[in-house]
Order: C-alpha cells, then structure tokens, then sequence
C-alpha cells in the first residue's frame, strides 16, 4: 500500500549477474541513499547465462537477506552487448541519429536493427568534428535480453531495466564526479578490475564518454597463480589467501611469498596503469585541452593495495578505490559495501538521483 | 540530470507490456482503494444508521432531560400557582372567618356614648401555634371624669362580648379646653364555643 502510494523509501534490487557471482544491492533513501541489503551469491555454472533454477535460488537468498520488493534492474554485461562510437551528420535530428545508432549497431552483430534495442548519448563536440554528430552507443539483442528477462521474470523479478555496467558505475560515481567538479572539458578515469577482466571507463559530469574492456590484464590468472602457491585450489580460496595475505603483517616483513605476491600485483597495476593511458591519451587527443581530474578503481581488485599502488606508480597520479554507500543492514556494522558492489549500486539508483 | 541516468535495453515490446501490467496494477490498486474507502463510508454510514441507541439515545436522552425538566417547570409552576392559590383561599378565609368588627365597633360607638370618646383603638390578635386564637383590644379614650370612664368598662364587660376588661389606668388630661380623664383599657375578646375567637 505504501508503495502504491508512492511513499517507498527502497530502490529497485540491482542485480549484476557476473561470470562467478551475482551481485545484488538494494537502496533505501534516507538522508541520501544508503545501503539497504547487500548479498554476493556465487553462480552454480560460471560463465553460463543465468538460469530459472539459479534466479529462484537467487531470489530465496535475497529475500533471506533483507531484500524488500521483486522490482529489479539488471546489467547487460559486455559480453551481450554491442558498444561503440557512432557518428551521424552534423545537422541529424535525434530520430535520424538513432536510426544510425541502432543501424551501425546492428551491422556489428550482422543482425536485424530491428531486433536490437539501443541507447546512445551524445559526446561533447571536439575541434575537428563540427561536420559531425558523435555519440556513444550500446546496443543490445532482443534475444539476448530475452535470455536475461525470462530466468528471473520466472523466478518471480519484476525487471523494470536492462541497464548497462557503464551507465550504473557512472551513476554511483554522481555524487563524486560532482565532488571533482567536473567541467566540460575534465574526466575521470574509472578502472572496473574484476576476476575475469578490466574495463576502462572515462566518464565526465554528464555521461560516460569512452568504454573499452581488458582481457589480457585479469587479475584472476594471477590471484589463482598466487594462491596456488598455499594450495588454494579454486579462485575462491586463491582470493582469500591473497587478500588475507595483504591484510596480514607478514607483508611489512621481509617475507618472500609476500614481497613476490606484492610485486606481481604491481606488475599488474603497471599494466592496467599503461592501458588507461591510452584511453587518458584517446580522449585527450580526441578533445585538446581536457583534464584528467582522478582515477579510481572498482570491483574485486580495488581492495588489492598493491594493485593500486602499481597503478598510482604508471599514471603518476593518485589513485583510490570508490566509496561505498553505507554499511549494509545485513552486513556486520564494521564492514561496509565492497568495491566489487558497485555496479549492483548504480543499477539500483537506475531512474534515480544518486 | 546525467545523460546516461535511464538506459534502457530492454525490448520495446516488452517495456510496453510491463509498463501496461504496471498500468493495470496500479488501477487494481485505486479500485481496490476506493473500493476500501467506499466500503468504509458505507460501514460508517450504516453503523452511524444502525445505532439508534448509541447514535439517537443521546437525542432520546436529551428530549427525556427536557421534558423532566419541564415536568420539574411545571410542578414548580403548578406548585407556586397551588401555593398561590392557598394563599388567596386562606386569606379569603381569614376574611370569612374574621369576627365582624364592624359589629364591635358599634357596639363600642353605643356603650361609650355619652361616657368616653375613644382616642386610639388597637385590635391584637394573639397566636398560637401560627393560628389566631384569640384577640385582644387595647383601647384608649377620654372621659368626663374618672366615674365615666369606669362606667364605660362595666358597660362593656356587660356586653358579654369580652372575656375580660381591665382598665389598666387613668389620668388626668386637658383636651379640647376641657379638663378631662384619659384612659386605657385592655379587652380579651371571649372566644366562641367552637373556639374560635
């Protein structure tokens, strides 16, 4: 009833469905948004798209967890989803741009435009495009979409959007692109470093101006490389071990695994650091005069200090993994939301202001 | 407002669809609402229907104080006009049923004729128990002379009307250029053989 009325303090449940995890975070509103409910699930099959089975299995665990609601937005991750930088005449209108949009789009996946849903957003004019009108563009199948709607609309979710990675950690990311004060011409660089890939975000103000994902620098490889060293024999166990390993004292000693495990996370670091260089630099020759005003770090990796440290190192500029919102209720009162959650959080704050 | 703040990917069709379902939720939602309101004003109107004891006792109630009183209003008034009326009737008896003093009057005129003059006449009832029970006569007058004044007492203790007839004293006085006996007398009224006075 409360709802109905429009008195709801609760956001949508935004759920990232990863290879090994699916991430869930749900908002309330109170004084600012806050974290309401918080749960990392591990998927039964990596790497599969998500099934009924598994959304039912999901859907019990958030209600044991505090969840509130079957409204839901989800994430199309970079695997199902088509993104570029489309250009269209100077002088087109919305409706031409997006008919170029979803026509570009389609063309890279050789199908039907329309059978693909796109969004798309225009990006600040540089000096040498006045005969053009850029955007950024995402697309996504409607076949693919249906793989992602059915399992959970099965389980009982009411999906109210299929959002993008990008679009969520740019609108966690709000109130701190406000706090950089972000002009027209700087931008940020966000370094999404997960298990299985990297993604390079460069967002400004307004929107995410350049997206590129990593493969060749996934930190998983390593961590499970590591981990092996003290018999962790799946990735879960090889994380832990690191993570504990770089909480523990035994890193300020002079112990060799440690020092090892530290230097090949800052190699690491070094790579990533090199790669969003190149996207500092694209954006920065693509708009002269744009300024870098900070660079942070999300997802499983931004807890890794060595990591930053290697980034901070290659980039010459500081580095810092984004805020959390809040402690979550289900979650000890000490522990606040890990970096990894971001994505879950922005897809909660979809249709909202952050 | 950000750019990217409503991406949407999913199919139109099936944002329409859920947009509609959302619709038809939220209608069932109002009427349900309404429906509940309607339901309520109806119970309410029909408890406030139903409850004559509660709802029209209170007016019951009241008539019931009003007309008590009233009935208190009109006893007082009955009761005053009674009283009023007992008032007139005891009075009208205590007319009816004074002695006739014109009677004594002359009688007093007739035996002091030729004997005294009477200068102040004062008839006392004397009560008891809140009811006159007898009267009493005080006279003054003047006579020639002191012989004629008492005369003027035996003359009236021979009428028979008087209990008794005290000359309570005699003096001298000067009237009219005339010397003269002033006098006082006390006179008990005798009462009648039923009593009364």
């Amino acid at each position: 009833m409360i709802a109905t009325l429009g008195w709801n303090k609760r956001s949508p449940i935004g759920i990232d469905v990863g290879r090994r995890r699916v991430h869930a975070v749900q908002l309330e509103r109170r004084r600012g948004w806050r974290v309401a409910a918080a749960v990392s699930v591990s998927r039964q099959h990596e790497g599969v798209a998500l099934s009924a089975e598994e959304a039912i299995r999901l859907r019990g665990v958030l209600q044991r967890a505090g969840f509130r609601g079957v409204s839901a937005v989800l994430a199309a991750g970079p695997q199902s989803t088509v993104s570029s930088t489309v250009q269209g005449p100077a002088g087109a209108t919305d409706t031409q741009l997006d008919a170029v949009v979803r026509h570009e789009l389609a063309g890279m996946r050789a199908a039907d435009p329309q059978a693909m849903e796109a969004a798309w957003w225009p990006l600040p004019q540089g000096p040498r495009q006045t005969a053009v009108r850029e955007c950024q563009a995402v697309g996504l199948l409607h076949d693919d979409a249906h793989a992602m709607l059915d399992p959970l609309e099965q389980a009982g979710f009411e999906v109210c959007s299929i959002d993008t990675p990008a679009t969520a950690l740019h609108r966690f990311c709000g109130p701190r692109l406000a706090e950089a004060a972000l002009d027209g011409r700087a931008f940020a660089v966000l370094l999404d470093v997960g298990w299985t890939g990297v993604r390079i975000y460069v967002f400004d103000a307004l929107r995410v101006r350049y997206q590129r994902s990593l493969n060749d620098p996934a930190i998983g490889p390593e961590l499970q490389a590591i981990g092996a060293n003290f018999g962790a024999d799946t990735p879960e166990r090889a994380e832990r071990v690191v993570r504990q390993m770089m909480d523990s004292d035994d890193v300020h000693d002079a112990n060799p695994v440690a020092v090892e495990t530290m230097a090949r996370l800052a190699r690491i670091g070094a790579r990533l650091a090199t790669e969003a260089r190149k996207s500092i630099d694209y954006v920065q020759g693509h708009e002269p005069g744009a300024t870098l005003r900070g660079v942070w770090l999300c997802g499983g990796g931004a807890g890794l200090a060595p990591l930053r440290m290697g980034v901070e190192h290659g980039l010459a500029a500081e580095v810092s993994a984004i805020e959390c919102l809040g402690a979550a209720a289900n979650a000890a009162p000490d522990r606040e939301l890990e970096p990894y959650m971001a994505t879950a959080a922005g897809l909660a704050l979809w249709g909202r202001t952050p | 407002m950000s750019r990217t703040a409503k991406v949407n990917l999913m199919p139109r069709r099936h944002r329409d669809r859920l947009s509609q379902q959302i619709k038809v939720r939220r209608w069932k939602r109002i009427v349900a609402a309404y429906a509940g309101l309607m339901g309520m004003a109806c119970a309410g109107v029909w408890a406030l229907q139903a409850q004559p004891s509660a709802a029209a006792a209170k007016p019951a109630a009241s008539t019931q104080a009003l007309r008590a009183q009233d009935k208190q209003a009109l006893t007082v008034a009955l009761e005053t006009e009674v009283a009023a009326y007992k008032l007139t009737q005891q009075r009208a008896d205590f007319v009816r049923e004074q002695p006739d003093f014109g009677v004594l009057l002359e009688l007093l005129a007739r035996k002091s004729q030729g004997r005294a003059m009477l200068t102040r006449l004062d008839l006392k009832p004397e009560n008891i128990d809140g009811q006159p029970s007898a009267y009493r006569l005080e006279l003054d007058g003047l006579a020639q002379s002191p012989r004629e004044a008492a005369g003027f007492v035996l003359a009236l203790e021979d009428t028979g009307v008087f209990a008794s007839v005290r000359l309570l004293g005699t003096a001298r006085a000067q009237e009219f250029g005339l010397a003269l006996t002033s006098f006082r007398l006390d006179c008990e009224l005798a009462p009648e053989p039923g009593g009364r006075p």
